[in-house]
């Protein structure tokens, strides 16, 4: 199985992955990576500020970023 | 001489009293040992049961798979558990156990597992206020999966998983064997793998737990039991 790596921006730090974590492909990678990201948004938005970014960028073995999801939470007063 | 059901022995003495004449009857009770290998299934969902499985060396882990595929594992169990023993009242199992790792059990016959209970009462109580204790952790795992964050559940597993192999002497330092993988993790704590990755990266540079291959060390319990909001009062350790 090949093995993927998940590099994740939180709005403040980056946390690169040198470890990486094997999945049956790029389709099981991506979902992967959305359970991830919503994941992380649902633990850490409710924890502080009415704006939160977070990203994770998903590595091949070889380095080369395969594609990269985003979640931006926005709060707008009236 | 160490014998198989020793850890059985060791198990039943952690949580209540034990007297020398139920060491005895349980160190007579016919017993067939058998290996598996991770992935190997000690009971299946529906199956019927006759006997129940004691485990003597490894990790079993309890699960049950939703329609999509999607696994739970509700429960791990480590040597001297016995995690079906309800089917000596509930024949048709409804969990599956799995070995997580290499893993000796041994079966016990119902038909020899009752006719124990009978001629020994006491033993009835020891063994129903098991079933009683894993009904609470049961209990305390609902809740964390439901209201804890994902650290608070990774220090809380590690934390109960230390103190259940201290209580029963499978392991005396800080440092222990934990034979699972990062998506066993993940399952049993309700995340994706790469979120049970990130926790343990989060822990570990918190200076609080280092988990690899298998082998888990806590670096600092006071503050890892906190962050887990770990009180081991619900695995009733020999409070009788």
């Amino acid at each position: 199985m090949p093995r993927y790596y998940f590099d994740i921006h939180d709005g403040e730090r980056l946390a690169v992955d040198h470890v990486g974590t094997e999945l049956d492909d790029l389709s099981s990678a991506r979902d992967e990576a959305t359970r991830t990201l919503s994941e992380i948004g649902a633990e850490e938005i409710p924890r502080d500020g009415p704006h939160r970014e977070f990203a994770i960028a998903v590595r091949d073995d070889s380095g080369n970023v395969l594609f990269e999801l985003r979640l931006t939470f926005h709060t707008r007063s009236f | 001489m160490q014998e198989p059901l020793d850890v059985l022995i060791a198990k039943l003495a952690s949580i209540g009293r034990l007297l020398p004449e139920y060491e005895t009857a349980i160190r007579q009770l016919p017993i067939r040992v058998s290996q598996l290998d991770r992935g190997d299934d000690a009971v299946m969902e529906g199956q019927i049961m006759g006997h129940c499985c004691v485990v003597i060396e490894g990790l079993l882990q309890r699960h049950k798979h939703m329609q999509d595929g999607s696994r739970q594992i509700l429960s791990f169990h480590p040597a001297g558990d016995i995690p079906d023993l309800q089917s000596l009242h509930l024949r048709k199992v409804d969990y599956t156990l799995s070995a997580t790792t290499p893993t000796t059990i041994a079966t016990i016959r119902h038909s020899d597992m009752q006719a124990m209970l009978r001629k020994h009462p006491g033993l009835t109580d020891l063994f129903w206020r098991d079933t009683l204790v894993d009904a609470a952790k049961f209990l305390t795992w609902m809740m964390l999966i439901g209201q804890a964050s994902a650290e608070a559940r990774m220090a809380h597993l590690f934390c109960e998983m230390f103190m259940r192999l201290k209580s029963v002497g499978t392991i005396d330092s800080f440092e222990f064997p934990f034979k699972v993988t990062q998506s066993d993790l993940a399952d049993a704590l309700g995340m994706s793998i790469v979120h049970a990755n990130r926790t343990l990266q989060e822990l570990r540079s918190a200076g609080l737990l280092i988990f690899a291959s298998g082998q888990a060390e806590i670096l600092d319990w006071p503050r890892l039991s906190e962050l887990g909001q770990f009180d081991p009062a619900y695995l009733h350790l020999a409070d009788e």
